[in-house]
């Protein structure tokens, strides 16, 4: 399925413009959005998902357009969503919440809701733990609920919004792993501003900062955009100056690795390096900064 | 048949987190504790003196509510305000399940959650006049007393105190509400201060108790039937309408976000 955005603005009471005239088409499958905190990434999520209205603009998911508020219904009854923030009512269990999402989702059937519930608590391995009341729940394992109760209705449109945030590394991995599943057999637009998540997860990704669509296209041609701007610089403690950015800073003992993003060889000892999508973006970034003074 | 399942899973899950909050059962605990010491063991054995049994009845029912709905006011105050604080309404919002649906299901079943500990305090009473009286009638007269004395009222409070916290800061409703009670409920209009004391608006079944059972021992005296059913359908029909209107506030509210 497919989702189609057309000149999409978003204004906010005080005047705030969180999305300026966004164009952006979203394929089936893994799709991330990346982007800087603020850059319009969460408002995008929430039109989409139908919690607030586009100031301007038109977004079809699928057949349906998202304008109207049959639209809206149609789009909410195939929909899965992760809010950054998730709710949830503390004084419920874990089997409960999942069962009231049911209910809100339209899943009448009380015996299919119900195995569906078990299913995902199996899935998210919380069978054990279903009857707990959610304030005992640690970050971890409410990201856990929170992804199953996106799953509850089978959705074709799963959207995530910074799912891993605040999980240790093995569940980042296996929330990622959990995601790549799911993509196979409907579209995931999964927002973060954690490159690795992407890196790992999605084929096709768009980048926004403040507010607009700054690249759109795969990771590897992202990647291919910064072919011949990384570098090494090994150095015996000084930082090293220039026209670059450091992406990371390695301590070797005597000496100190800096892995750079820059135009030009940035030092006479400077090694070329193969860039990742973290380069791509940090390179993106950069030149998102340098064009602002053209533009202005 | 959507909707309806939508409403009945609403209400149950509602009245379930409401009937399970320990403050509910202390509170109404203490109101009894309070009601009792100040009658004494003798409490509910006074009303069963010289009276016929259907002011009694009444009278029971009456007295209960010059004091419980403050309670049931302040403890649902915070039903839909904690919808926003936990976040859930951003969750709900992305869901299909209508705003008007969810509503309704929230108000049913967090007042019926907040009614049974008024309804087993109100019992206790009526066990005790059925324990003077031998009269099995007391159980009937009982059920109509507190279907027409006491539920319009808590209906009546209930609907305000779900709906007015969407606009005020829930402590603020809490402390506005309770002086409310006091001046539009238990104020006599004889003081010389503007009142809704004695009027048809006010919800501690003053007309139903007069006008259907002939309890005169109070503010409101000799009211016919008739008065009564205007006092009923206007304190229901308030409280539609207060819902119809948070409902028509929270989409107005949801389109222009």
């Amino acid at each position: 399925m497919n989702i189609e955005i057309s000149d999409l603005s978003k204004i906010y009471r005080g005047g705030v413009q969180a999305l300026h005239a966004i164009d952006m088409t979203i394929p089936g499958g893994m799709f991330g959005l990346l982007g800087p905190n603020g850059a319009g990434k969460t408002t995008l999520m929430r039109i989409l998902a139908g919690i607030l209205r586009p100031s301007s603009g038109s977004v079809q998911i699928g057949e349906y357009n998202i304008n109207t508020e049959r639209g809206r219904i149609s789009v909410k009854r195939m929909l899965g969503y992760l809010p950054q923030d998730l709710g949830m009512y503390p004084d419920l269990s874990a089997r409960e919440f999942l069962d009231y999402v049911g209910i809100l989702k339209g899943m009448d059937n009380r015996r299919i809701r119900h195995q569906r519930v078990e299913e995902l608590l199996e899935i998210v391995s919380l069978t054990n733990v279903a009857n707990r009341k959610l304030k005992t729940y640690s970050g971890g394992m409410k990201r856990r609920i929170g992804i199953a109760q996106a799953l509850l209705n089978d959705p074709k449109l799963l959207i995530v919004d910074e799912p891993t945030a605040g999980l240790d590394p093995e569940e980042r991995i296996r929330f990622r792993n959990l995601l790549s599943d799911l993509g196979g057999e409907r579209t995931v637009l999964l927002s973060t501003h954690i490159v690795e998540d992407i890196a790992q997860t999605c084929r096709n990704l768009a980048i926004m900062k403040s507010g607009k669509v700054v690249f759109q296209g795969t990771t590897a041609e992202l990647v291919g955009q910064t072919r011949g701007k990384v570098w090494i610089i090994t150095s015996q403690g000084t930082k090293p100056e220039g026209n670059f950015t450091v992406v990371s800073t390695l301590n070797m003992g005597s000496t100190i690795q800096y892995r750079v993003v820059g135009d030009l060889p940035p030092h006479a000892g400077a090694v070329a390096a193969e860039p990742s999508l973290e380069d791509g973006y940090v390179w993106l970034m950069r030149e998102q900064r340098a064009s602002i003074p053209l533009i202005s | 048949m959507y909707w309806l399942a939508t409403f009945y899973g609403v209400f149950n899950y509602e009245f379930r987190m409401q009937f399970r909050r320990l403050v509910l059962w202390i509170t109404f605990l203490c109101i009894a504790a309070l009601l009792l010491l100040r009658g004494g063991s003798r409490f509910f054995l006074v009303f069963a003196l010289n009276q016929p049994l259907l002011p009694l009845v009444a009278e029971w029912a009456r007295s209960l509510n010059f004091l419980v709905p403050i309670a049931a006011g302040v403890l649902l105050a915070d039903r839909l305000a904690r919808d926003r604080k936990t976040r859930v309404d951003e969750l709900f919002t992305s869901m299909p399940g209508p705003l008007s649906i969810r509503l309704a299901g929230k108000y049913a079943g967090c007042t019926l959650a907040t009614i049974i500990p008024i309804f087993l305090f109100f019992s206790m009473g009526v066990g005790s006049i059925l324990y003077q009286t031998h009269n099995l009638l007391a159980i009937p007269y009982a059920l109509e007393a507190f279907a027409t004395i006491s539920l319009p009222g808590i209906l009546f409070v209930s609907a305000f105190s779900i709906a007015c916290p969407f606009l005020l800061w829930v402590p603020l409703y809490q402390f506005l509400f309770v002086g409310y009670w006091f001046w539009g409920n238990i104020l006599s209009p004889q003081i010389g201060i503007p009142t809704l004391s004695g009027t048809l608006l006010t919800p501690v079944g003053g007309y139903a108790a007069s006008g259907f059972f002939g309890d005169n021992e109070q503010l409101i005296q000799n009211a016919t039937a008739m008065q009564a059913v205007e006092s009923l359908s206007l304190l229901l029909g308030i409280s539609l309408l207060v819902m119809v209107a948070l409902w028509w506030l929270m989409r107005w509210e949801q389109a222009r976000q």
